[in-house]
């Protein structure tokens, strides 16, 4: 037997809400990202985090160099390190988690006018499916399966990859020429 | 960073096709290159017969053979830290030590002659080149260990760290266009972003790695940095000297700006207008002259006449609105707050995302959301052949005459058909789609 459930009145949305709603919309309209330019933005991200690697391990070998002759050495070697590690992890939170949050995309994304969205809404995605779709589906699961998360897309219809799949999430082509 | 590459500053192709200024530098290059072979063929014998191979395998100089370096037939002609005149520092910008060094070097030359050629003339650019190269290798001389005294600093990159400097004084706060090699595509960014990544973050990093004893490269890190500092200074002087203003991109629009003559009685908004239109017509991306026009016409809109207005919005383009859009919905709340019509060119080729762009930053104040209504009236009138933006405009429309005000007078009686859809006076052909209505109450299954 079913019974009848009363749906609750919604609160009334402002305008500014419905034009953010309609601009969604319009996002879940746009063309799916192709495999290469996903790959491009891919690249363009690993140069970015490899430029702030690069960075935060010339600093910590500077200040290996200068602090080395201290009595407290192999104390503060440790914390170096694990100051490098804090920091590399905070540039790969930035660029990609962060970013995928706020501007609908990381870096590499951004700038080849791709936005990751939610499948439903087509919303930016919380922070809860940003690490889902970062953290567990790219890395965890793309370190698992070798790489067929990625490969994935070119054999769906949807061009959905594993961390869309897991992220609830797809990646559309939002600028193009006009 | 080898896979994206600086190719110009974001000006039409017009004012970025300079290719003989750093033609002219690789020529340089090349024959000085030519003209110190041989000393530097004999410079590589010499070292080579004062090293010897240990029996650990690792090659080092023979016992008394320190001395014997300062003979280095290359220190005649390029300056070491124990050796060195005005003369040789000089030189030092146009000797390299390997075709690799120089290969290297040649690249990095024609691009910052090239790029710099947008700003300045040639000449200018030569001269930065080679006294910001000068002083960089100055710098990394006195301020190199000794350890290293008579080591030969060559090369070009400190000239080419200048030519760099000037390029971010002069484009800083405009936009650079990357090359990307993955799929061939251009890439528009901030110039000052990659000041920061490229200067600040690496540059700075590597030079003061060069400080410590055990060296992490053989580059001449100290000259880069010195060589970058020098070349923005010469560029802030050169700059000041011509009285360039903080608004102009190019050279081409700096020479126009210094020749240009008003005629007849100069006019509070004319004037401008008719200057920086021009202005624009020669660089239209230059986007902190748009904001000085916006800002302009922004307060002076109630005398703009159709035709000013359609000047103006031609300048309006999608990059524009996306990076500036509280510029551009200012003036487009300014255009329709007169009782004045948008022109239909601009709307018809503006993209949708950059109206509900706009409309966004129209809802505030209250009093006049009316006019974000109006913005979206006008640019569906403007829209009537895709069928897509027209479905996606009416539910919108649908929307926002349940959320305004009776009393706003956003939508008039004359407006809303029989079906609930707002009538704007053109036929469309294309299947509807309804606008969703809410439902009191729905039966959903519990278990």
């Amino acid at each position: 037997m079913g019974h009848y459930v009363r749906k609750k009145k919604e609160r009334q949305r402002s305008i500014s809400e419905t034009l953010s709603e309609a601009e969604d919309e319009h996002y879940l309209d746009c063309p799916d990202a192709d495999l290469i330019t996903r790959c491009a933005a891919g690249l363009l991200d690993g140069i970015l985090i490899f430029l702030a690697v690069t960075a935060i391990d010339r600093m910590s070998k500077a200040m290996g160099v200068i602090l080395s002759g201290n009595s407290a050495w192999s104390q503060l070697e440790a914390t170096i390190r694990v100051g490098s590690l804090a920091c590399k992890i905070m540039a790969f939170y930035l660029i990609d988690i962060l970013a995928t949050c706020r501007w609908g995309g990381s870096f590499g994304k951004v700038l080849l006018g791709l936005r990751v969205i939610d499948r439903q809404t087509g919303s930016n995605l919380s922070f809860s499916q940003a690490m889902t779709r970062e953290l567990v589906g790219k890395i965890l699961l793309g370190a698992l399966s070798g790489g067929i998360g990625w490969a994935l897309a070119s054999f769906r219809t949807d061009r959905l990859t594993l961390q869309d799949l897991v992220g609830g999430s797809v990646v559309k082509k939002v600028r193009q020429k006009v | 960073m080898i896979l994206l590459v600086p190719i110009s500053p974001e000006v039409p192709k017009r004012h970025a096709r300079h290719i003989w200024p750093g033609l002219v530098i690789v020529i340089l290059l090349c024959v000085a290159y030519l003209e110190t072979s041989n000393t530097l063929e004999a410079d590589s014998a010499f070292v080579d017969n004062l090293y010897s191979v240990a029996s650990d395998g690792k090659a080092g100089l023979q016992a008394g053979a320190e001395s014997y370096l300062q003979l280095r037939p290359l220190i005649k002609i390029a300056p070491a830290p124990s050796d060195w005149d005005l003369r040789r520092v000089i030189y030092a910008n146009f000797i390299h030590g390997s075709p690799l060094h120089l290969l290297l070097n040649l690249i990095g030359a024609f691009a910052g002659a090239r790029i710099c050629a947008t700003f300045i003339p040639f000449l200018c650019s030569l001269s930065i080149f080679v006294l910001g190269g000068s002083f960089g290798i100055f710098m990394s001389l006195i301020l190199s260990s000794k350890a290293a005294a008579y080591v030969p600093h060559v090369g070009a990159s400190g000239g080419i760290f200048a030519l760099m400097g000037t390029y971010y004084v002069y484009n800083f706060r405009f936009r650079t266009r990357y090359f990307f090699w993955w799929g061939r595509r251009m890439i528009s960014l901030k110039t000052s972003w990659f000041f920061f990544l490229d200067v600040i973050l690496l540059e700075l990093v590597l030079s003061a790695a060069q400080f410590l004893p055990p060296r992490v490269d053989n580059v001449d890190h100290l000259a880069h940095v010195f060589g970058f500092a020098s070349g923005m200074f010469l560029a802030i002087l050169l700059r000041t000297a011509q009285r360039w203003p903080g608004h102009l991109h190019t050279r081409s629009e700096f020479l126009y700006w210094s020749r240009f003559t008003t005629i007849g009685v100069y006019h509070p908004v004319r004037t401008p207008f008719q200057q920086w239109t021009e202005l624009l017509e020669i660089n239209p991306y230059n986007d902190r002259l748009k904001l000085k026009l916006y800002k302009l016409l922004n307060k002076q809109s109630q005398t703009l006449s159709d035709a000013q207005i359609a000047l103006a919005f031609k300048f309006m383009s999608p990059t524009y609105i996306r990076l500036h859009t509280e510029s551009c919905a200012t003036f487009v709340r300014e255009v329709l707050s007169k009782g004045k019509t948008l022109p239909n060119e601009w709307l018809a080729t503006t993209p949708y995302d950059s109206i509900i762009r706009l409309a966004k930053l129209m809802t505030t104040p209250i009093e006049e959301q009316y006019l974000l209504v109006k913005l979206v009236v006008e640019y569906r009138k403007a829209q009537p052949g895709a069928a897509g933006v027209q479905r996606k405009l009416e539910l919108l429309m649908v929307k926002l005459k349940d959320l305004m005000p009776k009393s706003s007078g956003a939508f008039t009686s004359t407006d809303v058909r029989q079906d609930g859809m707002i009538d704007i006076g053109i036929e469309d052909n294309s299947p509807r789609q309804k606008a969703p209505r809410s439902k009191a109450g729905t039966a959903k299954k519990v278990s």
